[in-house]
């Protein structure tokens, strides 16, 4: 699973290097993810513009992700789109994930 | 028809996809329909790996693809546990978003997408044929 950090003024951005998530790989990813916020990164941008599919499984990896980083971490999804974002939104998790497609206004999120 | 036989293992459903893409090509497939389309597929191979096959490696799934009057037909067959039938055709309610649900999506994600699903067991043997207007 391959995910780039990036630091800045206490934000860290998770670049999600992959253009497909699917059962395979989501509890690699789910994994991955909760190591990084046991790291203290919990001020997090998960940056998944390369993503062109992910299935109803990687969206749970997603929810545990959301859970790890807890009632005083933040997780903001950017960069959604095409069959991913509309994944979201039939399962109206839309409506608990901050969404955006542009990283300024995913920092005014913190 | 484009037709494909994976193992009952989360790691070979890449592989309809890939089955998908070049279906896709083939009928002029429009990006984000093929996106929906990819989202029956992976989602209903997923059952069967996850329920009809209980994870368990080493059986077959038999995907068929095909185009019958500008609908394409998505036809997943194998030879795991029957489901509920009445589940299959009618789906079931998306859960509640504010529960934070990590999973039961799948069926209600085919049931959304899907212009009409038909589920047949037989012996041995349960066929998933989903259908969905291209035009």
């Amino acid at each position: 699973m391959n995910i780039n950090l990036q630091q800045e003024n206490g934000l860290t951005r998770a670049t999600l290097d992959e253009t497909r998530l699917d059962a395979s790989v989501a509890p690699d990813f789910k994994a991955a993810m909760e190591d990084i916020i046991k790291s203290g990164n919990d001020q997090l941008i998960l940056d998944i513009s390369k993503l062109s599919f992910m299935d109803s499984s990687s969206l749970g990896a997603m929810v545990a992700v959301l859970k790890s980083v807890g009632g005083t971490g933040k997780m903001v999804i950017l960069g959604a789109s095409g069959a991913v974002l509309e994944l979201f939104k039939l399962t109206r998790m839309d409506r608990i994930f901050t969404l955006t497609d542009d990283m300024e206004q995913a920092k005014q999120h913190f | 028809m484009c037709k494909l036989s994976i193992d009952s293992s989360f790691s070979e459903v890449r592989l309809a996809s890939e089955l998908l893409y070049k279906y896709c090509e083939t009928h002029n497939i429009a990006v984000d329909l093929q996106g929906q389309l990819e989202l029956m597929l992976v989602e209903a191979v997923n059952n069967v790996v996850e329920h009809a096959y209980l994870e368990k490696a080493g059986n077959p799934i038999n995907i068929e693809l095909d185009m019958v009057d500008q609908h394409a037909l998505m036809r997943i067959t194998d030879q795991g546990i029957a489901a509920p039938g009445s589940v299959m055709i009618e789906g079931s309610e998306l859960p509640n978003v504010a529960d934070l649900p990590e999973g039961g999506w799948g069926l209600c994600l085919i049931q959304a997408l899907a212009d009409n699903i038909e589920y047949h067991r037989f012996p041995e043997r349960n066929v998933l044929t989903l259908t969905k207007r291209t035009t």
